[in-house]
């Protein structure tokens, strides 16, 4: 027993010693071997377990050595993680890259504009729960006039506006068209708004374009009245330009197809309402067309306009995209210049 | 529409009320202004003066001395400056137009302040001397005591009046202001027919009464050419017209004030009036001197047989008042608005009495016009003998329109509570007559309301909110049902596709217009064929709608060719053919030529294609023979070919390189490679992804080179290697095609991975080899030389 003992501290000795002047993973693994290795000194000490005499003596040998057994693993895998993680912080000194360096992209896309804020608005629209519908861009007159209360004698339908062409139908002078067209497929109740480009019959500068997007929007249900209608722009708008609160004013404003009808200002955003070249020192920005659901409008798709009322908007795309990116020419959107369109993605 | 306020306080007390907060009622509750103009900013310190001393000091100049206040030095070049003459003198320091005029040299000598002209003055055109002055004319009196120069006039936006035919007139306004303010409103000053009643009428026949409703006419005799009084002229001039004469000035004057259109023609002239329309086309010479022709149908007033005025339009040069007219007949008539639009439109000429009587003006209002004009020439000269009763031809076709409603409909519909006292209040303020009955109201609208403005129920609501008060009505969301959303395919597939093409292929989006460039076809000598003709094109070469989406994005490749040197572009848009629209995507790539850039390229764009299809299909479409078009490259394209569920095989498109000739036309040497993809068709297959089992067990990958020859196509040489039939094949994969060093001239290597496995086991060693040897042999049986 006593040489055990001895032995065991003989052991331990020797281990220090050894551990000392430790300098590589490879040495520590020699150490392993030698010490609890299968052929390891800690082998030859079991062997001392046999020549006791006593239970008690063999039991108190076997905790011994045990104790030791452990005492020593802890100590390797101390020092191996040591080893080691000063191994890979030394791969990680030697194998660092520089953040800074640049990277090349071959093409780098882009989205157009009216792409941009076409999906804003049509994200917007359809989570307060009103649906995408599209129409031709080659129109009917019916679709585009009669259908909307603008009676052939109207104004409106003048040569000056409307592009009309050889096969009896003309280019939609708005995307209001898409109303008749929806209320005569889907019936009431209804929530749409139809994005498109539209045209013009107008001479091209700064702020006219002949092909230009509007989004037009629907609302056809039971009980509907003029405070839904500023309630609904207000929200909308709110939404569009990320204020919590876009201050908006209604005049009145006439369009065929709305009675009343009314154009829908908002409070300028550049100038918040002191006056600017923007608003045209007004204050205020002339923006959405809009209006309660003229009864003939309904009547044409044959709909009871005694059950049934709603309110129309129309928002101009383009001009909502050139408010937002601040673009101060029309004529760029369809230029096809792509020192326009990269910046936009 | 140009709004004098000092005219408008004539009818409605507004001289307490700043314009500003005018022209913000206006806006809010009538029409939209589109700006003050305030005289008083660019005029002051002008004052009526007497050239008392005339010395002529130069070829051109007189040094005068004026007595104005006190009396002052002036040098005038203006030719009728004598002793003796009334005319306007600024001041030193006053301004004219915005200018100050200060004491200065002119000549030679100090001129303080300066004699003006008409044009000066801004009351009418003439600068050919001093403005004259009445000799009864008091001197040194501002000329703002005196007149209505310093006035303040809104501008209306007349696009917001075209549904107003009330309100082109001040008196009109005066209405409005009239309910907005809740103030008193005098009428303009009439003339009593009564008192000409046994005169006899003046011959007038309407033939035509489809297109005239209504010809109101009198002759006046013993009448004198000469200036309106100083504030006709002012008053003309501050609402935009050029004096000219008494007789001519008060018929604009009345037009301005009550919106009514006169015309005046030499009263010696006319013997009978007759309203027809023309049997055929003719030539006839307007007042201005301009010979027009007119087309047939256009409604004339004759003079018995012979044509003096367009109606509605503009008079004749045959008939109008002249210097020397003793007598005149004066015409308040009604015209059908659209037939009066058509024929403006038709000629070309737009003139204030068109551009009213195209709103479809109050009938009554022609009564009106004659006596009010009468009423105005009586009061200034005092002379004049009316020769004929007032004489009035009416096939009006308006009645006043009543609608009926209740109070409770008004309101649900705007979505206040608002007293029924306060409706009716706006509504008679409005001068609608409104009758209460148990349940409902009965509403007639005034007949200068009833042409066509009012005439629903929903133009009372309008009436009634508007002056009340938008501003009033307080913004509530609407408590809606939910619904089933409609769905749009193609607006999300179109999304989603550009998504891919701007993010991973790194393409840029554009937008055009749907018509060609035929300056640009010209350039690239593209031939039309059978598109769709525009009858009112923007340009002369924008007459046709395109039928493909290539000539716009090569024309756009050219033009960004100078800025850069390779890019890619697309294009989602309609094309036009066969009267029919469909939503096509258009591709081009332009890349700088190198070698076997023009395969590269062409393949780059295939897999941008291939990559459409399967997102949206789930499969790859064929290419199955070249395609033949004007700008493609025959030998370098192929159609686009869709093979559906039950195998049949739909064109869907083509993808081509842009032939060599076109490229000659650029300096730049590029490969430009274009696709288009009938982007509605392909939509229109649903695509379908069914979970498949996999097998548990390790499967492996075992590739083979071999030597193609390039004269075999690459679909044939798929459909001899995919003869190969064994059951563990997985998956076959062309993985690589590789050409140059090692390889003989005129071969390439073709790398293909087959991946073999087993549901049920794990392949051994020898199944793999006897799968290899299998394959080898298979090769060699088809001649192919494994490398």
């Amino acid at each position: 027993m006593k040489n055990l003992k001895e032995n065991i501290d003989n052991f331990l000795k020797e281990f220090n010693e050894d551990i000392k002047d430790l300098n590589s993973l490879e040495r520590l693994k020699e150490i392993e071997i030698k010490y609890i290795g299968k052929k390891s000194k800690l082998h030859s000490l079991l062997k001392i377990i046999g020549q006791l005499n006593t239970t008690e003596e063999k039991k108190e040998a076997g905790n011994l050595i045990n104790n030791l057994k452990v005492n020593i693993e802890t100590q390797i895998n101390n020092l191996k993680e040591t080893f080691q993680s000063k191994e890979i912080e030394e791969k990680l000194k030697q194998n660092s890259v520089d953040f800074t360096k640049p990277v090349f992209v071959e093409r780098k896309g882009s989205l157009h504009p009216i792409t941009l804020i076409k999906r804003d608005v049509d994200r917007i629209l359809t989570g307060m729960g009103f649906s995408l519908v599209s129409g031709p861009e080659m129109e009917s007159e019916y679709y585009n006039f009669e259908a909307l209360n603008i009676p052939s004698t109207h104004p409106a339908r003048d040569m000056q506006d409307t592009f009309f062409l050889l096969n009896e139908m003309i280019l939609r002078t708005h995307t209001s068209s898409c109303q008749s067209r929806t209320l005569e497929k889907y019936k009431p109740p209804l929530r749409i708004f139809a994005p498109g480009k539209c045209f013009r019959y107008e001479s091209i500068d700064a702020s006219h374009e002949t092909a230009f997007y509007q989004v037009e929007g629907l609302l056809v249900d039971q009980n509907i009245t003029i405070a839904n209608l500023i309630g609904t722009m207000k929200t909308l708008l709110s939404e569009i330009f990320t204020e919590s609160d876009v201050e908006v004013r209604l005049r009145p404003g006439y369009f065929p197809f709305v009675e009343p009808g009314f154009e829908l200002d908002i409070k300028c955003i550049i100038c918040h309402g002191k006056g600017c070249s923007t608003c045209k020192n007004t204050g205020w920005l002339e923006l959405v067309p809009c209006g309660m659901v003229h009864p003939n409008v309904l009547k044409y798709a044959k709909i009871d306009p005694e059950k049934y009322n709603g309110f129309a908007f129309g928002l101009g795309l383009t001009r909502l995209a050139m408010m937002r990116y601040k673009i101060n020419d029309i004529r760029y959107f369809n230029s096809g210049d792509l020192r326009f369109l990269k910046q936009f993605r | 529409m140009k709004i004098s306020l000092k005219w408008l306080n004539d009818f409605v007390k507004i001289d307490d009320v700043p314009a500003e907060e005018l022209a913000r009622l206006l806006t809010l509750k009538t029409a939209e202004t589109e700006g003050i103009y305030s005289k008083e900013k660019y005029f002051s310190k002008i004052f009526t003066c007497r050239i008392i001393k005339a010395e002529k000091i130069s070829e051109k100049y007189f040094k005068c001395r004026v007595i104005s206040d006190k009396e002052y030095t002036v040098i005038s070049g203006a030719p009728n400056t004598k002793v003796g003459l009334i005319t306007f003198h600024v001041k030193p320091t006053g301004m004219i137009d915005g200018v100050t005029i200060a004491t200065k040299s002119i000549n030679g000598e100090i001129s303080e302040g300066m004699l003006l002209s008409g044009r000066e003055l801004g009351i009418n055109s003439d600068h050919s001397g001093l403005f004259k002055l009445p000799e009864d004319t008091k001197i040194g009196v501002d000329i703002g005591t005196f007149t209505d120069f310093y006035d303040n006039v809104i501008e209306i936006d007349n696009k917001s009046l075209t549904h107003r035919p009330d309100l082109w007139g001040i008196y009109g306004f005066s209405r409005e202001i009239k309910a907005i303010l809740g103030r008193e409103k005098n009428n303009p000053e009439l003339f009593d027919p009564q008192t000409i009643m046994d005169l006899p009428p003046f011959p007038v026949e309407i033939d035509d009464r489809e297109k005239c409703y209504r010809y109101v006419g009198v002759k006046v005799d013993n009448i004198k050419i000469e200036q309106s009084p100083l504030n006709i002229q002012i008053r003309l001039a501050n609402t935009d017209h050029v004096p000219r004469n008494l007789i001519v000035d008060l018929t604009n004057y009345v037009m301005t004030e009550i919106g009514q259109p006169l015309h005046t023609f030499d009263g010696d002239i006319i013997k009978k009036i007759v309203v027809d329309s023309m049997k055929e086309e003719t030539n006839f010479t307007t007042l201005d001197k301009v010979e027009r022709r007119l087309p047939a149908g256009i409604l004339m007033i004759k003079n018995l047989n012979t044509p003096i005025a367009i109606a509605g339009i503009m008079g004749g040069g045959n008939s109008d008042i002249k210097n020397d007219s003793k007598s005149l007949f004066l015409e308040s008539a009604n015209f059908d608005a659209s037939h009066i639009r058509r024929m403006s439109t038709k000629l070309g000429l737009r003139t204030d009495s068109s551009s009213r009587f195209e709103k479809s003006l109050d009938p009554e209002n022609a009564l009106t016009g004659a006596l009010r004009y009468l009423s105005l020439l009586k009061n200034f000269q005092k002379d004049i003998k009316i020769s004929s009763s007032i004489t009035d031809i009416n096939y009006n076709p308006f009645k006043k329109n009543t609608i009926v409603t209740d109070y409770n409909y008004i309101k649900k519909m705007i979505g206040i509570e608002i007293k029924n006292e306060t409706i009716k209040n706006i509504l008679t303020s409005l001068e609608f007559d409104v009758e209460e009955d148990k349940d409902s109201i009965k509403i007639t609208a005034p007949t200068y309301r009833s042409t066509k403005d009012i005439s629903i129920k929903e133009d009372i609501v309008e009436e009634v909110v508007r002056i009340y008060g938008f501003n009033n009505v307080k913004p509530v969301l609407p408590r809606l049902h939910i619904t089933a959303p409609i769905k749009n395919i193609l607006d999300e597939k179109e999304n989603s596709i550009k998504q891919i093409l701007t993010y991973k292929y790194g393409l840029n989006e554009v937008d055009s217009h749907p018509w060609y460039d035929e300056k640009f076809l010209k350039r690239i000598n593209f031939k039309l064929t059978d598109e769709i003709q525009i009858k009112n094109p923007i340009t002369v070469d924008n007459r046709f709608l395109q039928k493909s989406l290539l000539p716009v994005l090569l024309k756009f490749s050219f033009e960004n060719l100078k800025y850069f040197d390779q890019f890619s572009l697309y294009e989602f848009g309609k094309i036009f053919y066969n009267n029919t629209e469909t939503e096509n995507l258009g591709i081009i790539i332009v890349d700088k030529k190198t070698k076997n850039q023009d395969e590269r390229t062409f393949l780059k764009l295939k897999l941008i294609v291939n990559d459409i299809f399967e997102i949206l299909t789930g499969k790859e479409p064929e290419y199955k023979t070249p395609f033949q078009y004007q700008l493609i490259n025959p030998s370098i394209s192929s159609n686009i070919y869709f093979k559906n569920e039950n195998g049949e095989s739909f064109y869907t498109g083509y993808i081509g390189n842009i032939h060599p000739r076109i490229n000659s036309l650029l300096d730049k040497k590029v490969v430009i490679t274009f696709s288009q993809i009938d982007f509605e068709k392909i939509c229109s297959y649903e695509k379908s992804t069914k979970f498949k089992h996999f097998s548990m067990y390790p499967q492996t990958n075992l590739d083979f080179s071999l030597l193609k020859n390039k004269k075999e196509k690459f679909n044939e040489f798929e459909n001899s290697i995919k003869e190969f039939k064994n059951e563990l094949i997985k998956d076959t994969l062309i993985y690589d095609i590789y050409e140059g060093e090692n390889i003989p001239e005129g071969y390439e290597s073709i790398t293909i991975r087959f991946t073999i496995g087993s549901d049920q086991r794990t392949l051994t060693g020898e199944e793999i080899i006897s799968f290899q040897n299998d394959f080898i042999n298979f090769l060699k049986n088809k001649g192919y030389t494994l490398r």
